[in-house]
């Protein structure tokens, strides 16, 4: 099992849950969160007052998928999250040692 | 159920316990009152544990175990108000000396007890040292207030009350309620420190059964009172407010039984699965689910705000009354305040309770009092104005004066929330706005508000003047200094109030609140300007939230649609304020720095746009609407509607500002060609204008616009202006105007054809600019050829929140312009707009570009490397 990990522009969301749930990942978890990479900060300026952003705004996707759906995962929130513009965001592939259903106690795959 | 004389076995007495737990619960199950219910649930556990005593005060011999003991139920079974698993609280008064002896008799009595299944808190003490718990506890104080003998020896038990009351006479009784007060004001601090909360504490939690302990103890500390009954007879609140206080307490008490009959254990949280299932079982059984348990928490509501608002009167009243019952509060000499009116302990007073009926119109002198001092209403005053509510018909609704004095608090500077909020809490508002009566304590079932409609409404208007207020609790600077920019805060404030009365219905409140606010705005004589601004405000207050959330900020297309909604700078600030109260006001987690991030990006790139002012009057969005229907008429022969609309929703709102309906949908046709060939060409001779018009149509790439100047360089043309751009299909629609170098027309069959043929085979890669350069006869370069003013290049970074803007200052020649094309295009900046003008022979030409990334160029190295490098070629000797 692999936890996908997605940082996206946040208007893209309901694009990429829309195309993750087209190939069967039903379930995720998703956070609104700031950071930045080689797109950086701006600022803002208002009548002599600047508003320093150095955190921009993103949303940030997970998914755990069995060994097998990685790959297709990865390429479908890629699609959908693109826009060729500076600040698309990065996805990471990190192992998941163990996953557990807490209402039944399943565990494994069965419990994605 | 009589107590007999015989000693029973622990066998009959837990069938006896047993059977009165399940007619109990049979009994709540009919509909049985709380009250009723918890003083059988006492009764109950009373016979019980009497009968457990008199097993094990059997005489042993000599013995009389038990003796001089005396056993007090303390806390809420003192109080005789017990739910199903409540704790029970007992209390092993005895003799000093007897402690030792009695620990393990004590336990005969609670063994059986905790066997049964009963959660049995005790403490063995004598007098004395009770009191001393007691100074040091204030919690033990209290549950000692409740306490109430259940048997043994009578005598020790009235020693020991007379002694406890003695002792809460020693001059700490304010000290002592005031600590009640605070633990009562923290303890809302740790649930959210709200009546509306998604999943109310039924116990602890504001307006919630312990104020209603809170007020009983002050009260009994204060006045010495024996039993809530007391309460109305103390005067410390009138008949009718102890009939809903009571009622009140007995709909808490009740969701408290169910809550505990549902989990078969103390629990006192009503969870989201929680208020689905007490809804269906306490009797709201419409068709909708969702709608009875909606309707099921408004009722909770409704009570939790009674019950907190009444124990806090009584609170009050404790802490400033002076010692001694007085049932005459109201007859207290006090100073008038205005005419009519008095200050009763800090709050609002009528000085004749009779003032209303002989002219309601003297309510809107108590608002006007509150809205320019901000005190409070006194409970009587509100209770008076509640019962008078029956006076504010239609005629009082729709007076001058009434409409005036309301608008007054909006308008003049004041206390406008502490005005709302007391109109609210007397059902003022709902009379006078009867929009208001859909939306009490009615709240959105999901768990992301917290507030009902009506309060959120409230807590929006209240953030606004926070807002205004020169020492808000936070600093705020960009929105405080927008309050203070914009011309009509109280339209502002109005809209805030108005917001969300659409919601009773469900889906898209936006537009139907729209309505209900132009209907309000025109009782309330507001003027029709006003009227439509208000309207818009509540049309469009979510949308700021919306796009800066779910839309491409980097799109310029998107700020420049969004900006002709608005309209205008006062419109857009208005919003963003508004947006801001919003938020702020649907619950604690709603505002975060996130979203303020996202909305302070959108609210500055369109304020940039409306600066600039071109293209953004509501005119010019009704023009553009205009152009589309008038395009589509012209074309919809040629090409089925639906693409046609897809072409019009492509085209950036810019190109809608230069070109006509009949070029725009010339333009749309040739885009139709690009299925088939690279590129469409279209020109029009305009002699009068001193040149020819030259159309290009091709799918967008990288160098495109550098490879057509090429082309026309090479085609003797010389460019004199051009408006390029980019549709969002990818499609580039470059429009030249252009002057010939040589006699021949431009649109002759020889010239035309050659045109189009270069143009072609350079788009298809089949030929490259240079070589067509170099075909060209040379000496037609020389003949322009003449040195003038140094050239100039700036890079503009501020006029766009999207683009770079190059701009180049130079005199004109042939060629010129696929230079600097070309040469932007080496620099690897895409060209996404531009505006090439002439003027006699100086040349201005304003390139929008972006980097390979989609950003603007902002590093200072590149920036400097794009000017030298231009510069370089525009100074560089033709050849």
């Amino acid at each position: 099992m692999k936890k996908v990990e997605a940082i996206i522009k946040p208007f893209k969301l309901d694009e990429v849950k829309n195309a993750l749930s087209s190939v069967a990942v039903q379930g995720m978890t998703v956070t609104e969160v700031r950071g930045f990479g080689r797109q950086k900060g701006h600022k803002e300026v208002y009548r002599g007052a600047e508003y320093i952003v150095e955190l921009v705004p993103k949303i940030k996707i997970e998914v755990v998928v069995p060994d097998g759906a990685v790959t297709r995962v990865v390429e479908t929130i890629s699609k959908a999250a693109k826009t060729g513009k500076i600040g698309d965001g990065k996805i990471f592939v990190l192992p998941v040692e163990e996953a557990v259903r807490i209402r039944t106690g399943e565990r494994g795959e069965g419990a994605l | 159920m009589a107590l007999d004389q015989t000693i029973d076995s622990l066998e009959d007495i837990e069938r006896f316990l047993r059977t009165g737990q399940e007619w109990l619960k049979k009994r709540h199950g009919e509909g049985a009152s709380g009250a009723e219910m918890g003083q059988s649930r006492s009764a109950l556990m009373d016979n019980v544990i009497r009968r457990l005593w008199k097993r094990a005060s059997r005489p042993q011999g000599e013995k009389e175990p038990g003796e001089g003991v005396a056993l007090l139920a303390m806390g809420g079974y003192g109080r005789e108000e017990l739910n199903p698993f409540s704790d029970i609280d007992l209390f092993f008064l005895h003799l000093p000396g007897k402690g030792k002896e009695l620990g393990s008799w004590v336990k005969t009595i609670l063994h059986p007890l905790w066997d049964w299944g009963l959660t049995v808190g005790y403490t063995v003490q004598t007098s004395k040292e009770s009191w001393k718990a007691a100074q040091k506890e204030l919690d033990l104080l209290l549950s000692f207030l409740d306490a109430r003998w259940m048997a043994g020896d009578k005598g020790a038990f009235l020693h020991w009350e007379e002694e406890f009351s003695r002792g809460l006479k020693g001059g700490r009784e304010k000290e002592m309620i005031l600590q009640i007060q605070q633990s009562a004001e923290s303890r809302h601090k740790k649930l959210g420190d709200s009546v509306f909360v998604l999943e109310p504490e039924v116990k602890d939690g504001k307006g919630g059964l312990r104020d209603y302990h809170a007020a009983l103890w002050a009260a009994k500390i204060k006045f010495s009172l024996r039993s809530a009954r007391q309460i109305a007879e103390q005067g410390l609140l009138s008949e009718k407010e102890w009939e809903t206080y009571s009622r009140g307490l007995d709909f808490l008490w009740r969701v408290r039984d169910q809550l505990h009959y549902l989990h078969g254990r103390r629990e006192d949280r009503l969870s989201f699965e929680d208020q689905t299932t007490l809804a269906q079982v306490l009797g709201y059984q419409g068709e909708d689910p969702l709608r009875n348990t909606e309707s099921f928490l408004k009722d909770y509501f409704h009570q939790a705000l009674r019950i907190h608002h009444l124990s806090w009167n009584i609170l009050e009243k404790c802490l400033n009354e002076a010692l001694g019952s007085t049932r005459t509060w109201w007859r207290k000499a006090a100073p008038e305040i205005a005419p009519g009116f008095l200050l009763y302990h800090g709050r609002l007073a009528l000085s004749n309770s009779d003032s209303f009926d002989r002219n309601p119109f003297q309510i809107w002198k108590a608002f006007d009092i509150i809205h320019r001092h901000g005190m409070e209403l006194s409970a009587g005053l509100q209770e008076i104005i509640a019962q008078k509510l029956g006076l504010m018909n239609e005629r009082f609704r729709s007076s001058p004066e009434s409409i005036r004095s309301f608008l007054s608090y909006f308008e003049q500077p004041g206390h406008l929330y502490r005005v709302l909020e007391e109109m609210y809490e007397t059902d003022f508002l709902r009379r006078f706005l009867p929009e208001f009566e859909r939306v009490h304590c009615h709240i959105q079932y999901d768990r992301y508000h917290l507030y009902p409609v009506d309060v959120h409404s409230l807590y929006a208007v209240q953030e606004l003047e926070v807002l205004g207020r020169k020492n808000g609790p936070q600093p705020w600077p960009l929105f405080e200094q927008l309050m203070r920019e914009i011309q009509d805060p109280p339209l502002l404030k109005l809209a805030a109030l108005l917001h969300d009365l659409g919601k009773a219905e469900g889906a898209s409140h936006a537009l139907r609140g729209e309505k209900i606010a132009e209907s309000i705005g025109e009782r309330l004589g507001l003027s029709a300007e006003r009227i439509d601004t208000l309207r818009f405000l509540v049309r469009e207050h979510l949308i700021l939230a919306e796009i800066a959330q779910r839309r491409d900020l980097n799109d310029e297309n998107l700020i420049f649609r969004f900006a002709q909604t608005v309209g205008n700078r006062e419109r857009l600030k208005m919003l963003y304020l508004l947006a801001f109260a919003d938020l702020r006001a649907v619950g604690p987690s709603a505002w975060t720095a996130w979203k303020d991030t996202l909305l302070r990006e959108l609210f500055l790139k369109t304020l940039h746009l409306l600066d600039r002012g071109e293209g953004l009057q509501k005119e010019d969005q009704e023009r553009v609407i205009g152009i589309q229907r008038e395009v589509m008429e012209l074309v919809k022969g040629q090409i089925p509607p639906p693409e046609i609309s897809e072409y019009l929703v492509n085209i950036p709102r810019r190109h809608y500002q230069v070109h006509e309906a009949r070029a725009l949908g010339k333009q749309i046709l040739m885009a139709e060609k690009l299925a088939e060939q690279t590129v469409a060409l279209d020109g029009e001779e305009k002699p009068e204008e001193g040149g020819d018009e030259i159309t290009v149509v091709a799918r967008d790439e990288p160098g495109l616009f550098a490879k057509i100047c090429g082309v026309l360089t090479a085609n003797l043309l010389n460019i004199l202006s051009a408006q390029i751009s980019t549709w969002e299909n990818g499609i580039a629609v470059d429009q030249f105007r252009v002057q010939s170098l040589i006699e021949e027309g431009l649109l002759q069959p020889r010239r035309w054809t050659k045109l189009q043929e270069d143009l072609k085979k350079v788009l298809e890669g089949r030929v490259e600019v240079d070589r067509l350069l170099q075909e060209v006869v040379p000496p037609l370069f020389y003949r322009y050829a003449k040195l003038r003013s140094a050239p100039r290049v700036e890079v503009d970074n501020v006029t766009s929140d999207f683009y770079t803007l190059v701009e180049v200052f130079t005199y004109d020649r042939p060629g010129l312009l696929y230079r600097i094309a070309q040469k932007l295009f080496e620099m690897s900046l895409n060209l996404w707009m531009a505006r090439i003008s002439t003027k006699v022979d100086q040349v201005v030409d304003v390139f929008y570009v972006q980097d390979m990334s989609g950003a603007k160029i902002e590093d200072e190295q590149k920036i400097s490397t794009i000017k030298s490098e231009l510069l370089r070629e525009l100074e560089r000797p033709e050849n």
